[in-house]
C-alpha cells in the first residue's frame, strides 16, 4: 500500500508544487464553459450568414428575373437587325428581335424552342455589362439539351426569355398578344438553361403578357386622304383602290375634288387618267369630297395624325421605332442607311427628293414628313405616306407610284405624273410589324 | 520506520495556506462568474436582437413578396379586348391607426369575380402583424410573446397618366374636367368613367418593432413595394 502511493503522496505533499491546483481546475471548467458559449453563439451568427445569403440571392434571382422581361420587351420594340449577340452591327444581319422570335404571319406565332438571355457581368457593379445570345432556331436545334450554345457558362447572374402563345380566355389563340416568361438564375445555370437539369444556387420564373398596339389605329380607307381639297392638274396620274373592305374608295377629301381651286396650285383641273374601283362601281362614287369629319379633323394636326396612328405626331416622333431624319443635307443617305439597320417609320421636316424605291411590298414604310416629297424618275413607295402640311404640292412626283395610302393633312395640289394605288395587303403589314409590344396590367405573375 | 517517516510527510496543508488558496479561487471565480455573467447577458441581448431582426425581416419579405402580386388577373387579356375592368385591381389602404393594406389576386379557376378566397392584406392588430388569407380571416405572422410590432404604416405613392390620346377619337378635350380635378399626382378625384388613367402604384412600409421581453430592443425597417400590375382608372369613351 504504502509503497504503491508513494510516489503520488510524495508528488503532492510538496508544499510548493500544490498551489493553485483549485484554480486550475476552475479556470479550465470556465474555459471549457465559454468554449461552448462561443461555438453556441457561432452557430446562431452561421446560421444569420445563411439567411442573409439566401435572402441575398432569391433577391438577385428575382431582380435577374425582371431584367430578363424589361430586357426582353425593350428588344421586341427595337426594330433593328440583330446578330447572334442581340446587337445591331448594321447591313449584315437579316432579322430583327421580333422577327426571330416573335414572327408575324397573320398572327403572331412565337418561337417556343429558343431561350434567348443575357448574363450581367457583376466585376463592374455600377455599370454591368450585358452578354446576350440571341441563337437562330437552327442553332439552337443543333445544341445539345442542357448546354448554351449562345451564352458562356458563368457564374454571373443569368436571365432567359421564353415566348409562348397567348390563350384567350375562349380557349383561342391570341393573334395580337403573346405571353412573354423570364427565367432569372444567379449563375448561368439550371432552369435558365433550356433543358438544363443543374439547379442554380436561385431561381425565379415571372411571367407577362404583351400586346400589340399596332403603328396604325386605323387604315386610311382610300389611295387618297386629304384633310382639305384636292386639285389635279396632271394629266397622266392615276389611282386605284380593289380592296374589298374598304368599298373601294379612291380619294377621301374634306373639301372639294377637283372642284375648287387650291392656292399655289397651277394648271387647269385635270381628271384621271385611269381610275380603278370595285367592279361594277363607277368611279366617280368612289370619289368621296367634302367630308366634314376630315376637315374637321384637319384643323387640329394632332387629332388628324391621332386618328389614323393613334398617337399624337410628338408621340410618333419619340418612339424608339421611329428613325428622325434630322440632318437635311444627307437625308436620302441617312433614310437608306436606317432601312438597312431595319427602320420602318420616318419622320423628317426635310425636303426629301429620291430616284430609288422607297420600302418594298415585303417591308414597307411608314413615311410622315412635314416637308416636300419628290420621288422621281419613276420610283417606287410601299406604305403610308403622311404629309403634316396645310398644303402639300407635290411637283415632282413624276412617273412614281405610292402603293400603300397617301394622307395629306391640308390642301394637296397633285401636279406630277403618279399612280396611287391603294394596297391593303401592304398596310395590313405595316401595322404589323411596326406597332409596339405593350405589357398588358394585370398579366405579371411570380407564381 | 518507511511507515513513520512517511507520516511526517502527510503532515496536510495549513489553514493559512488553505484560506489563501481559497480567498485566490474565489477572486478568479469571482471574476470569471461577473464576465460570464455579463457574457450571458450580452448574448441573451443579441439573441434578442436577432430574433426581433429576423422576425421582422421575415414579415417585411413577406408583405413585399405578396403584395407585389397585387392585382394579378388571369384573364387579363380580357381587358384589353372586352374593355373590362379587372376585379382585382383595386388596392386599399388606411392613413389612420389602424394601418392595413388589403388587396387581391386571382387564385383558381378564374370567374372574373372578386371571391372572398382572393382577398389579401396585412395588418397590425394589438401589436401582431396580421395576414389576411380570403376574407376576414386574418392570421398572425408575428408572435406577439417574442415580438411586438409598435407600428405598421403604409406610405402609397402614386401616379396617375392620363391615355385618353390613346382612345379612338380620344383628344385631350374628352379629359379636361378630369384632369382639371386631378391632385397632385395626376390621380383624378372625381370619377372618370370615359376618361382611362393609368396608376402606377409603389407602397412605402415601415414597420417598427420591440421584443416584448426587453422593451429596449427597438428596430426599424422599411420596404418600398411597386405593384408590378397598374391599375386601369376608366375605359375609352
Amino acid at each position: 500500500m504504502t509503497i504503491l502511493f508513494a510516489p503520488s503522496i510524495r508528488w503532492i505533499s510538496t508544499p510548493k508544487q500544490q498551489r493553485g491546483a483549485a484554480t486550475l481546475v476552475v479556470s479550465l471548467i470556465l474555459l471549457f464553459g465559454m468554449t461552448l458559449i462561443a461555438f453556441f453563439v457561432n452557430r446562431s451568427m452561421l446560421f444569420e450568414q445563411k439567411t442573409s445569403a439566401n435572402q441575398l440571392r432569391s433577391t438577385r434571382a428575382f431582380e435577374t428575373a425582371e431584367a430578363g422581361i424589361e430586357w426582353a420587351t425593350s428588344m421586341l420594340n427595337d426594330i433593328r437587325t440583330i446578330n447572334a449577340s442581340c446587337t445591331n452591327t448594321g447591313t449584315t444581319n437579316t432579322e430583327s428581335f421580333r422577327q426571330k422570335y416573335v414572327p408575324y404571319n397573320s398572327g403572331f406565332a412565337p418561337v417556343s424552342t429558343v431561350q434567348p438571355g443575357c448574363s450581367i457581368s457583376s466585376s463592374n457593379t455600377a455599370s454591368p455589362t450585358l452578354s446576350c445570345g440571341c441563337p437562330s432556331v437552327a442553332a439552337a436545334a443543333a445544341a445539345a439539351a442542357g448546354t448554351t450554345p449562345y451564352l458562356a457558362a458563368t457564374s454571373n447572374p443569368t436571365f432567359t426569355v421564353k415566348f409562348d402563345p397567348n390563350i384567350l380566355p375562349d380557349g383561342t389563340t391570341s393573334t395580337d398578344s403573346v405571353l412573354l416568361t423570364s427565367y432569372g438564375c444567379t449563375a448561368t445555370d439550371g432552369r435558365c438553361v433550356p433543358g438544363g437539369t443543374n439547379t442554380a444556387d436561385a431561381y425565379q420564373k415571372i411571367s407577362i403578357i404583351l400586346k400589340l398596339r399596332p403603328a396604325i389605329a386605323s387604315f386610311p380607307a382610300a389611295a387618297i386622304t386629304t384633310g382639305g381639297s384636292l386639285q389635279l392638274t396632271s394629266a397622266a396620274s392615276s389611282v386605284s383602290n380593289t380592296d374589298l373592305a374598304s368599298n373601294g374608295v379612291l380619294v377621301n377629301s374634306g373639301g372639294g375634288i377637283n372642284t375648287t381651286s387650291v392656292a399655289g396650285c397651277n394648271g387647269a383641273l385635270k381628271d384621271f387618267a385611269t381610275a380603278a374601283t370595285l367592279p361594277g362601281t363607277p368611279w366617280p362614287s368612289a370619289m368621296l369630297a367634302n367630308d366634314t369629319s376630315l376637315s374637321a379633323l384637319s384643323a387640329n394636326p394632332d387629332a388628324m395624325f391621332a386618328s389614323f396612328f393613334g398617337t399624337t405626331l410628338a408621340q410618333f416622333q419619340s418612339s424608339t421605332s421611329t428613325k428622325n431624319l434630322t440632318s437635311c443635307g444627307s437625308v436620302v443617305n441617312d433614310f437608306t442607311t436606317a432601312f438597312n439597320q431595319g427602320f420602318r417609320s420616318f419622320y423628317t421636316t426635310c425636303d426629301f427628293q429620291t430616284n430609288n424605291d422607297m420600302g418594298t411590298t415585303q417591308n414597307p414604310i411608314i413615311f410622315v414628313t412635314t416637308g416636300e416629297l419628290r420621288i422621281n424618275g419613276g420610283a417606287d413607295v410601299y406604305g403610308m405616306v403622311y404629309v403634316d402640311r396645310a398644303n402639300f404640292d407635290a411637283q415632282g412626283l413624276g412617273n412614281a407610284s405610292i402603293n400603300g395610302a397617301l394622307i395629306v393633312r391640308g390642301d394637296y395640289c397633285a401636279n406630277a405624273n403618279a399612280d396611287y394605288n391603294y394596297d391593303a395587303d401592304v398596310l395590313s403589314k405595316l401595322g404589323a410589324g411596326s406597332g409596339s409590344l405593350i405589357r398588358i396590367p394585370g398579366s405579371w405573375k411570380d407564381f | 520506520m518507511h511507515s513513520k517517516k512517511n507520516r511526517i510527510y502527510q503532515h496536510g496543508i495549513s489553514i493559512v495556506e488553505l484560506l489563501v488558496g481559497v480567498a485566490v479561487g474565489l477572486f478568479i471565480l469571482g471574476g470569471a462568474l461577473t464576465l460570464f455573467s455579463d457574457y450571458i447577458i450580452n448574448n441573451r441581448q443579441l439573441l434578442l436582437e436577432t430574433r426581433v431582426n429576423q422576425d421582422m425581416r421575415a414579415a417585411a419579405d413577406l408583405i413585399a413578396r405578396d403584395l407585389r402580386r397585387a392585382g394579378y388577373w388571369q384573364q387579363s387579356s380580357s381587358g384589353s379586348y372586352l374593355t373590362m375592368l379587372s376585379p382585382y385591381a383595386a388596392v386599399n389602404t388606411t392613413s389612420t391607426a389602424p394601418y392595413s393594406i388589403t388587396y387581391s389576386y386571382s387564385q383558381g379557376t378564374e370567374n372574373n369575380t372578386l371571391d372572398d378566397t382572393e382577398r389579401f392584406g396585412f395588418r397590425l392588430n394589438s401589436g401582431v402583424l396580421q395576414y389576411q388569407q380570403g376574407n376576414a380571416n386574418w392570421q398572425d405572422i408575428t408572435d406577439g410573446n417574442t415580438l411586438t410590432i409598435n407600428s405598421f404604416t403604409i406610405t402609397p405613392v402614386q401616379k396617375c397618366i392620363g391615355l385618353q390620346q390613346y382612345c379612338s377619337g380620344g383628344s385631350s378635350s374628352t379629359c379636361a374636367a378630369c384632369i382639371a380635378a386631378a391632385d397632385a399626382n395626376g390621380c383624378p378625384t372625381t370619377t372618370c368613367a370615359t376618361c382611362p388613367f393609368i396608376k402606377v402604384r409603389s407602397y412605402n412600409i415601415a414597420l417598427q418593432g420591440t421584443a416584448t421581453a426587453n422593451a429596449s430592443v427597438v428596430r426599424n425597417i422599411q420596404e418600398t413595394v411597386r405593384v408590378r400590375n397598374e391599375e386601369i382608372l376608366g375605359s375609352c369613351p
